[in-house]
């Protein structure tokens, strides 16, 4: 479980920093992605990444929920290892 | 509920409220064109506002069109309470719906108060707040240009629920004013515009304005969620006002092209005037092709309209502006002249379409944070069969708000079948040579904007210039699939000089892919001067 | 190209937009009486009166600069205090008598007004069909009929009329009248015309009852009215759109002012990529629009036989860089466009006093027919054994004889100085255009035309500007933005791909100039110095 975590989490700091325009060694997991100017609208095209990626469905507005990688990987994870 | 004949014979039933002079002297005085709004009232047309399970949203469109297509400035200043009221019809409790439906069925005016003073677009920098009270809210702030600010009987104000803001830091509130203490609404003074001069384009301050519980539309923390989704109905609502001023400004067009005389002729005599004249008639029946699919996909795909509504108000004003820029050139100093009925007031008035409700640069941004999904998409040429064809005709399913979503996660069935489309298209045995060339490089567009699609990310901090031109041509390739569709489900038994040749949809597919055709451009125009009742044959 | 100081001087007087007044007046729909005052005490008349009549009239691209610095602050003073009597003395420079010429410049230098009364509603651009007549009378003639939508002819001192003078349809059936108004009895005033843009502009008309006038008021003789008209306007249709690119100028100011201050999504509009790519754009294209406009003003010089081509290409090519651009920006400003009050209230009116640039005076499409009926000579001679380019053509800084009026011809017999100068590149071009003219038959170039016929003077002037550009460019002195390459792959970047942004970095070149004018206070077309900025600001 904490590999996968890991991987999503992994995953998901390469994409956030896609966006940002950043290294991913620039982005802090525990820093909310607001603070990184990651905007609301932005944040819906994420969730539609990850569903795309892990082939999931998901609530569009899971990142404004979960506003960090490090809640967004764990609630991602606790999804992903629920899944049948 | 009243039907859209009935509004029409209405127009002339009632020549006081509707005389073109009386409308020109309260737009050049900045006046409320009170009569025709209580005209309106007392056909019922607000009935046509309410949105629930049994509504028909494209035959109230029709209905918005048609009022439109009369007095611009009118459709505005009273189709507001439709804007007002929609995020309760997406997501008000059924207490809420039913009292709110009561109301506007009865007459009354809401407004959608989303603009702040120095925040127009950005819906999350709004600094008006909702603070708990007892059981209820105190909300104070301002909200600033708002239509119907000051005559709004009630409002549905985004206010912030949380001080960090933030997706769900607001909440969506239906304020009655008559229920507000002495002092909480204070209007503001009402904004000199450049079009619509008459609506009342003001808006309001709330001081101390404290709502009960039931106030509250959704949750505390819903309401930019609960707004994002109302837009998403409201922005395909704008595409009839874009449609109503395209079909005033093409009857004004007609006249003067067919009677105009210069060099021993007339206007439409000449070539070149009529090019220009089918040219415009492409782009507004490319406009409509997109409006009516979209206003359609509210029941037949509520869980596209994330796209849908992006495309569909960026593409269609855009377009219809467009088109009455050629106008204008046409029309010279005819259409330069402050005269009743005139063209120039249909021009200002227009422009006010790609601003409010979401911005043509804010639904391409809506749209391009989608993108590289949609191309995605694209690319795996998976869609909702049963959805695109009941976006393009037949029977609708009841609409059903539990349906809408902020992000659609199947893309948009219209665009992805575009492929499937042109396949039936060149199978098709009425399909002339002149539309079967087009297809090749429409396909062709369709990939290019597949692969750029997916190669694009959407980055923060503004997106780049060149990837507005790539939402615009998705837009362009939605309006091709919307124009093919039509075509295929309408032409075993529709006819008319725009049907012959498939000269609409060719004259349309020119356009889309900026492959000008001068003869279907002529044989457009000869068709609207030639035969009144062309464009209806369209319509349909 | 450097302003005559008093350009400069001029817009001390004026002083800086935005200012309330301005609006003010043309919420009124009045002229700006400040303004007004100001050009009387600055003699602005004395601008159109060539140096030998005694005016300060030397160079026609001072005089447009000087009228640049009255568009930027009010476009409306602009065309309602000056140029409509300029169009009226350029046709008593071109064929005025001695008596005839003293007697203008003497209205104009004492501060007085001459009305162009060409224009008949009814006619439009067709001057061949006017109908207001001045039958020949032992006595002289009698004047009968009615001009409309004519500036000032309720206060001007003087007319010029073109009337016609033979029943029998044909090119010298009509003749140019200069009259004293004071001696014009029997002449009704006709209700003045409203109109969305020029507001502030007094467009009236007269109708003429039987009226005599002296048979010594004919301007060059009986017949020769639409040959002198046709020369002057050599002259007009290349001044006019050059000065509306003052109101570009004051847009963009207008847009740069707003965006630099306005807060969106956590920074100011001008940090987004969009943003600044649309404002480099508008930019590249003022410049565009200075450079082709300055090129063909130095030809009124240097090639007068000529000049006539590039007159006419002009007024195809600039109005719609214009317009269009000022269209880009008003979607930039959003809502705030769209408002009549605050920091950006001037905005719109600036977009409405545009509109008449492509359609007023002579409309686009009838330099087409101008233009049009030259090209098979051209394509036969001129662009085959090319005529020597005159010294100094391309050099706007350079020297130039002194303006004249009476070298100007019909057609410019197949000699294009201009073609002989484009680059190697567009030579392809130039040599597949040439085949197309040739094949052109005499039916072909009438104003029944083809669309595909009329493109290809749209294929011509594109030629001609992408020349000035490039030669501005390599013959411009080695400072300022004109020799930077930047301006010239922006200009021919926008020419070749005009819906694909600039590319980045270059954006970002060409942006780093505009904003550093607009932080200096300094105008953004090609002299960019006049001061525009408030006096709290102003660089001395």
């Amino acid at each position: 479980m904490a590999d996968d975590t890991r991987d999503v989490r992994a995953w998901l700091v390469e994409r956030v920093a896609t966006y940002l325009r950043r290294a991913p060694e620039d982005v802090d997991t525990s820093v909310a992605l607001t603070e990184y100017g990651l905007d609301s609208l932005t944040a819906l095209a994420l969730s539609a990444d990850l569903e795309d990626r892990y082939d999931l469905e998901l609530d569009p507005a899971l990142a404004w929920d979960h506003p960090t990688i490090d809640a967004l990987a764990a609630k991602l994870t606790e999804l992903i290892g629920a899944r049948p | 509920m009243i039907s859209l004949a009935a509004v029409e014979r209405a127009f002339e039933d009632d020549p006081g409220a509707w005389s073109p002079e009386v409308l020109a002297e309260a737009d050049e005085r900045e006046e409320f064109p009170v009569g025709a709004v209580e005209a309106l009232d007392a056909l019922g047309v607000a009935a046509h506002y309410v949105l629930g399970p049994d509504c028909d949203f494209p035959r109230s469109a029709a209905v918005l069109r048609a009022v439109a297509r009369r007095d611009l400035t009118v459709a505005i200043a009273h189709g507001k309470t439709f804007l007002g009221s929609a995020p309760v019809w997406v997501a008000g409790s059924a207490a809420q719906v039913d009292g709110l439906a009561e109301r506007v069925r009865g007459g009354a005016s809401v407004c959608l108060a989303l603009s702040e003073p120095e925040h127009g677009a950005d819906l999350l920098a709004g600094e008006v707040t909702a603070t708990p009270v007892g059981r209820g809210w105190s909300l104070d702030g301002e909200k600033w240009p708002i239509n119907n600010g000051t005559r709004g009987d009630l409002a549905t104000v985004l206010a912030r629920t949380d001080p960090a803001g933030g997706g769900r830091g607001f909440g969506v509130f239906l304020v009655d004013r008559a229920g507000l203490a002495d002092g909480a609404w204070r209007c503001l003074p009402k904004a000199r515009t450049h079009g619509i001069r008459g609506a009342d384009i003001s808006g309001f301050a709330l001081r101390d304005a404290v709502v009960g519980p039931e106030a509250l539309v959704g949750g505390a923390g819903d309401g930019v969620a609960v707004v994002l989704k109302a837009l998403q109905i409201t922005r395909i609502a704008c595409t009839s006002l874009s449609l109503g001023a395209a079909d005033h400004a093409l009857r004004l067009a007609v006249r003067f092209v067919a009677g105009r005389r210069l060099y021993g002729r007339t206007l439409a005599d000449l070539p070149h005037a009529r090019r220009t004249l089918g040219r415009v008639v492409a782009r507004v029946l490319a406009a409509e092709a997109v409006a009516l699919v979209a206003t359609r996909s509210v029941h037949a795909s509520p869980d596209e309209l994330g796209v849908v509504s992006a495309v569909a108000k960026a593409f269609v004003p855009t377009t219809v502006q467009d088109a009455l820029g050629l106008l204008a050139e046409l029309l010279g100093s005819r259409g330069f002249l402050v005269e009743p009925d005139g063209f120039a007031k249909v021009e200002r008035d227009h422009r006010v379409v790609g601003i409010f409700d979401g911005s043509t640069v804010v639904n391409r941004t809506l749209l391009l944070t989608q993108l590289p999904r949609l191309g995605r998409l694209l690319a795996r040429r998976r869609y909702d069969a049963d959805g695109v064809r009941a976006a393009v005709a037949g029977d609708l399913p009841p609409f059903d708000r539990d349906r809408l979503t902020l992000v659609s996660a199947t893309g948009c069935a219209v665009v992805q079948s575009l492929p499937d489309a042109v396949d039936r298209v060149r199978a098709h045995p009425l399909a002339p040579e002149g539309l079967l060339a087009l297809t090749g490089p429409l396909l062709a567009e369709a990939d290019a904007v597949r692969d750029e699609a997916i190669a694009f990310t959407p980055t923060v901090g503004g997106l780049p210039a060149a990837a507005y031109r790539l939402a615009e041509r998705y837009e362009n390739l939605f309006a091709a699939a919307a124009c093919l569709h039509r075509w295929l489900a309408h032409v075993d038994h529709a006819d008319g000089p725009l049907w012959t040749d498939a000269r609409w949809v060719r004259g349309c597919l020119a356009h889309l892919l900026d492959r000008p055709d001068d003869a279907v451009s002529d044989a457009l125009a000869r068709a609207v001067l030639d035969h009144p009742g062309a464009l209806s044959d369209v319509t349909r | 190209m450097t302003a005559p100081a008093r350009a400069d001087a001029l817009a001390r007087l004026l002083g800086a937009p935005p200012d309330a007044a301005v609006l003010d007046a043309d919420e009124r729909a009045e002229p700006w009486p400040e303004g007004e005052r100001i050009l009387a005490e600055y003699g602005l008349g004395a601008e159109f009166v060539p140096v030998a009549h005694g005016g300060r009239l030397d160079r026609f691209d001072h005089l447009v600069e000087v009228l640049r610095s009255v568009y930027r602050r009010d476009p409306a003073l602009g065309l309602g205090y000056g140029v409509g009597s300029f169009i009226a003395a350029a046709a008593v420079w071109t064929a005025g008598d001695e008596r005839q010429t003293a007697s203008a410049a003497r209205t104009l230098l004492s501060g007085g007004r001459i009305a162009a009364a060409f224009h008949e509603t009814a006619h439009g651009n067709d001057l061949a069909a006017v109908d207001c007549a001045a039958t020949p009378t032992p006595d002289g003639l009698l004047l009968h009929g009615r001009k409309e939508v004519v500036a000032n002819i309720g206060r001007a001192e003087a007319l010029v009329v073109f009337a016609r003078t033979d029943p029998r349809p044909g090119p010298r059936a009509h003749s140019l009248l200069l009259l004293d108004r004071a001696t014009v009895r029997d002449a009704t005033d006709l209700p003045r015309h409203a109109t969305t843009g020029m507001r502030g502009v007094l467009l009236g008309g007269l109708d003429f009852d039987h009226v005599p006038v002296p048979a010594d008021s004919v301007l060059g003789g009986l017949g020769t009215g639409l040959e002198t008209a046709l020369k002057a306007f050599q002259v007009t249709r290349a001044t006019l759109p050059a000065m509306a690119t003052g109101v570009l100028d004051t847009a963009l100011r207008i847009a740069v002012d707003h965006l630099s201050t306005r807060r969106l999504y956590g920074g100011t509009a001008l940090d987004l990529p969009h943003v600044r790519s649309v404002l480099a754009g508008v930019f590249t294209d003022l410049l565009r629009a200075e450079v082709f406009a300055a090129v063909a003003l130095r030809a009124l010089h240097l090639a007068p036989g000529s000049a006539g081509l590039y007159s006419a290409a002009v007024k195809i090519a600039v109005p719609r860089l214009l317009l269009d651009a000022v269209d880009r920006l008003a979607d930039l400003l959003g809502a705030h466009f769209y408002l009549r009050g605050g920091p950006s209230g001037l905005f719109q009116k600036l977009l409405r006093d545009l509109a008449p640039v492509g359609f007023g005076h002579v409309a686009r499409a009838a330099c087409q027919s101008t233009l049009l009926p030259q090209l098979p000579r051209l394509a036969a001679r001129g662009w085959t054994t090319p005529t020597p380019v005159p010294d100094g053509l391309f050099t706007l800084d350079g020297d130039l004889p002194p303006a004249a009026f009476d070298r100007f011809t019909l057609h410019a017999g197949g000699r294009d100085p201009l073609a002989a100068a484009v680059a190697d590149e567009d030579r392809p071009d130039l040599a597949d255009l040439a085949a197309s003219c040739a094949s052109l038959r005499p039916a072909d170039l009438g104003v029944t035309a083809t669309p595909a016929h009329y493109d290809l003077t749209t294929r011509y002037v594109r030629l001609l500007a992408r020349t000035t550009w490039r030669r501005a460019h390599l013959d411009h002195p080695a400072r300022g933005f004109l020799a930077d390459p930047a301006w010239s792959r922006a200009a021919l970047h926008r020419s070749d791909h005009p819906r694909v942004p600039l590319p980045e970095p270059l954006a970002e070149a060409v942006l780093g100039e505009l904003l550093e004018r607009h932080r200096a206070g300094r105008s953004f077309g090609l002299t960019a110095r006049t001061p525009t900025a408030r006096p709290d600001s102003r660089e001395e």
